[in-house]
């Protein structure tokens, strides 16, 4: 576990068990992330920081030192997209996603919850490789999780078989409580892996009418784009929603900055109804 | 090791025929570098271990010469530098033998030299990583992360060799970012810092194998001359980190004389 001067109040338990495999670089990430990718010769190094911090600070490090070289270091984040939204621009994770699955050779999840984490971990200690996970900063999770025939994949709702609402990380949670009580009730999807094969996510999607993508993330470069490109030669129509009415000067909570880019359950839910599903 | 001198003078040589031949930039680069490289590898070889990161990657053609005369790599190797399809790029590239870390862009290897070198150390393992920087490249921040930590953890394998050529990109390394006092600095650092003569590979492996032999991490700064030895490149500034050498290059240098070869 290699940390970049973060975790506070998280780390101490590992740190406290295995002081020999913790290490703690500083307030440098890209000697951090270069760092990892030596010590990967021999071990399977986690470089743990939070928001953007870990991914666009040394995203060169990470193309070229973990990806390119194809080192198994897993890069990983806390706070998801608005997670520290009082905190201001500097820590909105809404780009860093898609940046860092533009690389070549980093396979990029963004779990929703700790029961699709602990799929993610058991995978990676079964095929080490360069990896980027984005999480979010809220263990609790509302997945019924159910084993589905395309890895990475879950079926948080079985609904109507012309919608299907896709969304990845935290903001699924959002997307039950949208949901809820909605008659017809759409299928719902979580999938952890941000960049997941497109050919899969095709013979997955095949069949709905609509497709409706929802990411804490910006819309440009973020998963509802990949979808859309997956589907591009299919009668699909496809809504992506994500973060697209963004001042980056104006913070708030989570939530607030939710609403901001409705991405909140209500806004959400208006957007679904205007497919015909209403509300009992 | 008697041979060594004769040994960076036919990497010279075939830097400035590689040069001619594949008319590709970098040529005083390579030429800086080439009796750091040299020494190093007969210090590698003289241990049985070792690793070497060219962190200046664009020097790649004078890794791959070196590694010709060290017989890591084959003629037929190096006579494929930069043509199509090759590995043997314009810059380093870890697919070839001999090579731990593909390299270019710059500031990156120090970093990653220093985790391999703490895996080594964890894991017990008799190792010494040797990682090559320019003195332009100590621009880079995360140059000098690596530097304070590597410090901080007094990591014993972990050594680095400045080749103090005084030149960058466009100027001077004085009148771009200011250096010196570079060895003040290092020291300030937590570094234990030796200066040697760039183009001595009897003083270079000297210095190198003292570095060795410290549990503390060590720099060589290497006083260089880009271009070297040929006069007319020396003489040029910046303009041979571009322009490629011609014949009249290779007439000049069979014309040295075995007093120039240090």
């Amino acid at each position: 576990m290699v940390v970049g001067d973060l975790g506070y109040g998280v780390i101490e338990p590992f740190k406290d068990e295995f002081p020999d495999r913790y290490l703690n670089v500083g307030v440098a990430e890209q000697a951090g992330i270069g760092i990892s990718a030596g010590l990967s010769r021999s071990y399977l190094p986690f470089f743990y920081s939070i928001g953007n911090f870990p991914s666009m600070r040394a995203l060169e490090q990470i193309r070229n030192d973990v990806a390119h070289e194809d080192n198994p270091v897993v890069v990983v984040s806390l706070g998801a997209g608005f997670s520290y939204g009082p905190a201001g621009y500097s820590h909105h994770a809404i780009e860093d996603a898609g940046a860092v699955a533009s690389i070549m050779g980093m396979t990029v999840f963004t779990p929703a919850c700790v029961h699709e984490l602990d799929e993610i971990l058991s995978s990676t200690w079964l095929n080490p490789r360069p990896m980027y996970l984005r999480l979010g900063s809220n263990e609790t999770c509302a997945i019924t999780h159910q084993e589905f025939e395309f890895e990475f994949c879950s079926v948080w709702q079985q609904g109507s078989s012309d919608t299907v609402i896709v969304a990845h990380g935290e903001i699924v949670q959002v997307v039950a409580e949208a949901v809820r009580g909605l008659e017809p009730s759409p299928t719902v999807l979580t999938i952890s892996q941000f960049n997941a094969d497109q050919e899969q996510l095709a013979l997955q999607l095949k069949g709905y009418e609509q497709v409706v993508t929802v990411e804490e993330h910006f819309v440009e470069g973020g998963f509802g784009t990949r979808i859309a490109s997956a589907l591009a030669n299919t009668p699909a129509q496809i809504s992506r929603l994500g973060v697209r009415n963004y001042d980056s000067h104006v913070g708030g909570s989570p939530q607030f900055m939710r609403e901001q880019n409705s991405l909140d359950a209500e806004s959400i839910r208006e957007f679904l109804v205007t497919f015909g599903y209403g509300r009992t | 090791m008697s041979n060594l001198p004769e040994l960076a003078w036919e990497v010279k040589r075939e830097i400035l025929e590689m040069s001619v031949a594949s008319q590709k930039p970098h040529l005083s680069s390579c030429l800086s570098v080439s009796d750091i490289l040299v020494s190093l590898f007969e210090v590698k070889k003289s241990l049985g271990y070792g690793e070497v990161y060219l962190s200046k990657g664009h020097a790649a053609l004078a890794l791959y010469c070196v590694l010709k005369q060290f017989g890591v790599i084959s003629e037929a190797d190096l006579r494929s530098y930069c043509a199509n399809g090759s590995i043997f790029e314009g810059h380093v590239n870890s697919r070839i033998d001999g090579v731990p870390l593909s390299t270019g862009s710059l500031g990156h290897a120090l970093a990653f030299a220093l985790g391999s070198a703490l895996a080594d150390s964890k894991k017990s393992i008799k190792a010494s990583h040797w990682v090559v920087l320019s003195d332009g490249e100590l621009n880079e921040g995360s140059n000098w992360e690596s530097l304070l930590f590597a410090a901080h953890l007094q990591i014993p394998n972990l050594n680095v060799v400045i080749d103090r050529n005084r030149l960058q990109s466009l100027l001077g390394t004085e009148a771009t970012v200011r250096l010196e006092p570079l060895k003040d600095k290092l020291e300030a650092f937590g570094w234990m810092v030796l200066q040697v003569e760039g183009h001595n590979p009897h003083a270079l492996v000297n210095a190198m194998k003292v570095a060795t032999s410290e549990s503390r991490p060590v720099a060589l700064i290497a006083e260089t001359t880009k271009g070297h030895p040929l006069p007319s490149l020396m003489s040029e500034g910046v303009r041979y980190h571009y322009k490629p050498a011609d014949q009249g290059h290779l007439l000049e240098f069979q014309a040295l004389l075995p007093s120039d070869k240090v």
